[in-house]
Parts: C-alpha cells; sequence; structure tokens
C-alpha cells in the first residue's frame, strides 16, 4: 500500500518539476486610453488601424463571430449590438483599466496579436452591453504600414502556396506596368497571392492576386478597388474585374518557375483526387475485405483442426465476425457502386 | 468460479483504486477553486495567483497520474497472478484457463471504465467551476433543455441515436483491445522469456506500440480520411448518414475481430507457456 502511495506521489512530483520553468512567465500588461484610440504595452504606443488587408503570423487564439462593428474616429459612434462569441485561450496578456474605464467597462481581451506583437487586436466588452473591436498597431510602424496597404512596399512576392518555400519575389513596377483591361471574374483561375513586405517584416498586406487565363497572366489589386482581399474576389458573380495584363518577360517567367515547382513537388502534385480515391478503395478492401477474408478463412481452417472444443468456439466467433464484416463491406460497395 | 474469481481480481485491483479516485475527486475541488482564483476579474497579489497556477497544474497532472496508476493496476495484477509465484497458485486453482483471462479481462475493462468515469467528472468539475460564470448564464437551462428538445425533434434523431450507440460500442471495443494487448505482449514476453519478465514485457509492449502507432496512423488516419472524401463523393445526399453508419458498423466489426484474435492468441499463449496439455 505505502509503495503505491510513494509511486503516486513521485509521479505528481516529476511531473511538477518538469512544469516549473513555465511559472516563471508574467503576465504582460496593457493599458488603454480613455478614448480608446490609443494601447500602451511594454513601453511603446500602439495606434488604430484597419488591418483587413494584413497577413501575419499569430499566437494561437480561435474566435467566432456572426457580425462585426469596427471603431471609428467617434468612438461611440459605431453600431455596437452585435453578438459574438470569442473564445479567449490566451492568458498572456492582461488589460489594467484606468478608475475611468473600471465605470463603463466589464471586460477587455487580447483576442490576438501577431507573433512579434507589432499588432493586437482587442475587444472591449460594455457594461451596457455593447462591444467595440479595435486593430492597434505599433505607432512607429504606421507610415510603414500606410505605405504597405498603399502599394507602396519595399519588397513584393508571389505565393503559389506549396511548396512551402515557393515564393517568388518580383519588383512592384512590373506589376503595376501593364495594360489595364477588364476580365471576367468567373472566367479565371488563380492560386497565387501577391504580397507586398515590410521592411521590418513585422507583417505583409495581400495587395492583390495573379490571375491566369488561357496563356495570359493578369494582375488584379486589391488597393484602390472594391476588392480588398481574395476573400472579397468570390462574391464579385459574373462581373468584370478590373486587371493589368503582365507583359513583364521576367515576372512571367518567374511566376511559370512557380507552377513548375508546384508541379514537381510530389505532395502538392502527386497526392491529387486521383491518388486519394485509390489510396480510399485500397485502404477499404485491404481493411474490410482483404483481411477479415483471410481472418475468416484462416480462423475456420484452424477450428476445423482444433481438437479442443474452447479454441473452436473462439475460432468460429473470429470467422464469424469477419464474415459479417465481409458482408458488410459487400452492402456498401454494392450501394455505392451501384447507382 | 467465474464469479469468484472475479471477486478476487476486483478486490485486489479496487483496493488501491479507490484511494486514488477519492483522492482525485477531493483535489478536484482544489482545482475548482484554483481555477475560480484565476479566471476571475478581481485583482489578486502575484503570490496568490502563482500558488492557484501551481495549484491547478498540480490537480490536473493528479489526475493524469491517476489514469496511469489505475491502469498500472490492471497490468501488475495480470504480471503477478500469472506470471510469478503467485501463478503457480493461480494455475492449480479449479477453473478453467480462459476463466482466469475472461476475469482479468472483465476487472481491467471495468477499471477502466470506472477510471475514466471518474477522470471525466473530475475535469467536469474543475471546467463547470471555472468557467461557471460563461456557462451558467441566466436562461441557461431553459436553453439546454430546448435544445435537447430540437435534437429530439429533428428528422434525423434515429441516425443521431444510432450513431452515438455505434459510437460508444466503438470506444468500448477500444478500451477491451488495449487491455487485450497489453496483456498479450505480457504473455508474450512471459513466455519467451525465463528472467527478467517484466523488462520484457515493458521491452515488447514498447516495441509492440510502436509498430502498430505507425500501422494505425498510416492506415486509419491517412487512410480514412481519403475513405470519407471518396465515399462523399460517390454518395448523394440521402444516403450519406446511412453510409456513415454502415462504415461505422464496419469499423466496430473490424475492431471486435482484432478483439477475439487477441483474447484467443492470449488463452493459446498461457496455455502453451504452462505447457499443461
Amino acid at each position: 500500500m505505502k509503495k503505491y502511495v510513494v509511486l503516486f506521489i513521485s509521479v505528481i512530483i516529476l511531473s511538477l518539476s518538469l512544469c516549473i520553468p513555465s511559472f516563471a512567465a508574467n503576465k504582460r500588461v496593457i493599458t488603454l486610453s480613455d478614448d480608446y484610440k490609443y494601447m500602451y504595452y511594454d513601453g511603446s504606443t500602439y495606434t488604430r488601424a484597419d488591418t483587413s488587408m494584413l497577413n501575419f503570423t499569430t499566437l494561437d487564439t480561435y474566435m467566432t463571430s456572426s457580425e462585426e462593428a469596427y471603431a471609428s474616429d467617434e468612438v461611440k459612434d459605431i453600431p455596437v449590438n452585435t453578438v459574438t462569441e470569442f473564445v479567449d485561450y490566451s492568458s498572456y496578456y492582461t488589460v489594467k483599466l484606468t478608475d475611468t474605464q473600471r465605470e463603463e467597462v466589464k471586460t477587455v481581451e487580447i483576442t490576438n496579436s501577431s507573433y512579434d506583437e507589432t499588432l493586437f487586436f482587442v475587444t472591449v466588452y460594455f457594461k451596457d452591453g455593447s462591444e467595440l473591436y479595435i486593430d492597434f498597431i505599433r505607432e512607429d510602424l504606421i507610415d510603414e504600414y500606410n505605405k504597405l496597404i498603399n502599394g507602396d512596399a519595399d519588397e513584393y512576392y508571389i505565393d503559389f502556396l506549396w511548396p512551402e518555400e515557393n515564393i517568388i519575389s518580383i519588383n512592384k513596377d512590373g506589376l503595376f506596368s501593364g495594360k489595364e483591361t477588364k476580365i471576367s471574374s468567373w472566367n479565371v483561375a488563380y492560386d497565387y497571392l501577391v504580397y507586398a513586405d515590410s521592411a521590418t517584416g513585422s507583417f505583409d498586406a495581400e495587395i492583390g492576386m495573379i490571375l491566369a487565363v488561357e496563356d495570359s497572366y493578369y494582375f488584379c489589386s486589391f488597393i484602390d478597388s472594391d476588392i480588398k482581399s481574395s476573400l472579397y474576389f468570390w462574391e464579385l458573380g459574373d462581373e468584370k474585374v478590373k486587371v493589368i495584363k503582365l507583359d513583364d518577360e521576367t515576372i512571367i517567367e518567374k511566376i511559370k518557375l512557380g507552377e513548375e515547382r508546384r508541379q514537381e513537388d510530389d505532395f502538392g502534385y502527386l497526392y491529387n483526387d486521383e491518388l486519394k480515391e485509390a489510396v480510399a478503395k485500397i485502404f477499404f478492401a485491404l481493411v474490410f475485405a482483404i483481411a477479415p477474408a483471410v481472418v475468416c478463412v484462416a480462423t475456420f481452417i484452424l477450428a476445423l483442426k482444433s481438437k479442443k472444443a474452447l479454441y473452436k468456439k473462439l475460432l468460429l466467433v473470429t470467422s464469424g465476425i469477419s464474415l459479417a464484416e465481409i458482408a458488410t463491406f459487400i452492402y456498401i460497395a454494392f450501394t455505392l457502386f451501384n447507382k | 468460479m467465474l464469479k469468484k474469481l472475479l471477486k478476487y481480481d476486483f478486490n485486489a485491483i479496487f483496493k488501491y483504486w479507490w484511494i486514488g479516485a477519492l483522492t482525485t475527486f477531493f483535489l478536484s475541488f482544489v482545482g475548482a477553486g484554483c481555477g475560480s482564483i484565476l479566471e476571475t476579474e478581481k485583482e489578486f497579489p502575484i503570490g496568490v495567483t502563482m500558488i492557484a497556477t501551481i495549484g491547478m497544474v498540480l490537480v490536473v497532472l493528479s489526475i493524469f497520474a491517476f489514469i496511469i496508476f489505475a491502469e498500472l493496476l490492471i497490468y501488475i495484477r495480470f504480471y503477478k497472478h500469472l506470471f510469478t509465484d503467485e501463478g503457480y497458485l493461480t494455475f492449480t486453482l479449479p477453473v478453467k484457463r480462459y476463466q482466469v483471462l475472461s476475469s482479468k479481462l472483465i476487472s481491467g475493462f471495468i477499471c477502466g471504465l470506472s477510471t475514466i468515469f471518474v477522470a471525466v467528472a473530475e475535469g467536469a468539475i474543475i471546467l463547470l467551476t471555472t468557467f461557471r460564470k460563461d456557462i451558467f448564464i441566466e436562461g441557461w437551462y431553459d436553453r439546454l433543455i430546448n435544445s435537447i428538445k430540437e435534437i429530439i425533434a429533428e428528422d434525423g434523431i434515429l441516425y443521431l441515436t444510432t450513431f452515438f450507440l455505434e459510437i460508444i460500442v466503438f470506444a468500448l471495443l477500444v478500451i477491451t483491445l488495449g487491455i487485450l494487448f497489453t496483456y498479450l505482449c505480457i504473455t508474450f514476453a512471459g513466455s519467451i522469456s525465463k528472467k527478467s519478465k517484466l523488462a520484457s514485457a515493458i521491452l515488447v509492449y514498447y516495441a509492440a506500440t510502436s509498430v502498430s502507432s505507425v500501422f494505425v496512423y498510416l492506415l486509419f488516419f491517412f487512410g480514412m480520411e481519403s475513405l470519407f472524401e471518396w465515399i462523399f463523393t460517390l454518395s448523394n445526399e440521402n444516403t450519406q448518414d446511412a453510409i456513415l453508419l454502415v462504415i461505422l458498423l464496419l469499423i466496430i466489426l473490424f475492431v471486435a475481430m482484432l478483439c477475439t484474435i487477441a483474447y484467443t492468441l492470449n488463452n493459446w499463449l498461457i496455455d502453451r507457456k504452462l505447457n499443461l496439455n
């Protein structure tokens, strides 16, 4: 009895000692200005920004929302009767409220932030039931950020999705110098987003897409257009989209190179729908037909040969279950393929 | 005689099991308190927060330790009762050998199931108490009852019920297979090794687990994902639910087949090991 208690306690202590470093983490403290236009953290000031075009890697948080409201210049004039569920996994930050804020605010949550803490997504829950969503960006980066979303960045690249490192760096002049035209949004296939990178590398912005139509490539810009991101693109229906037909040979060659790399990448190219179907069929047949068939026959033969009644019964039961499995397999195969 | 064997096996396992269960049950309330401190909007001194964090971690670890402890009780009982000096006595009892194995399996299964229930209950106590403000909001009971009524009123209630029953059967079979698999490793090690049977059993278990987990991962996760995608492209909306149920039935039969194979093999190895035939 004693040794079990000792064993039990030892396991707890051993596991606990492995977790001690995590206790040393300090909580990060954030404060907000009373008008919610500024945020203060770690000696830096953050100002509000619309980050709808930004692409960034974040801490692992999760959120769902039904409607969204964004901050405007007049903080209290935004529509606030929204219903939103946020699941905040982060106890990484804590928000310290002023006395004025405590009178009207129930709680403030940091729902998301970029890894290098240049961007924060904050939700303020007021006591009257309303909510305010604010995106904050570090003040010293605001000029860089504005340049980025206006298409005046230092670096541009096309992301071909896979392989992971399949990113083609391009120059801005080549992207914007082609002839402007219009094409139907239903007539295109796109796989490639165009990003502008910030000088500090803190974030990058989705500034457009490369569209492939027959043998030509087009650049569809999100800047100064109704299309704000790739997500909006699919809502256009059969409207004509303003695009720039690419004629810069360097960029076109780079796009073709990116496409070749995608096709050469075994995982991205080979594991297509045909291969998936083949794997599914093999798996289906192997696990639910061939294996039970082998087991059924083998156990039946062993049951016949066995002299002991117990083993006869056990083997026959196993054989029976395998047979039931084969019958179910035949039924489902018949249902699926006999339309 | 099976009942008598079960009685002794239950006594041997649950004699210590209930201590772990009771301890972690009380600790779960401590964890709930710690969780409440961490989750509250009130600001506590850093020392209190630190103690609450340590307390919470300790409680969660103790629940995991209890689960491991319970599993060890099952397998130690099996090993000691069959493969140590006590085993000589066991096999001279006026019981059939398959009854010895069956008794171990039933007691292990019930212990495993009880452990899962206790662990889930403890987890629920911690989570429900910690997040009570978010869960038990005004009108929560009515909303819960209405959701249940909506589910029952749905057209697909028969499908849902069958689906859940199949999931339960599958889970029970997986627990059984897990126990039989470990018993098989212990029995196999006991039959091939003359000395250091315990060390051999651990080695065989880890080797077998490593090999089988690769197989399970490749075949079931890689294969199952492709299978479900392919099935859904072939079937239409009306038949998808029925086909999913039948696929689950196939999986259940497959696991049941593995259980009977493991049981038969185990029995045969025990017979062969003692060479009493």
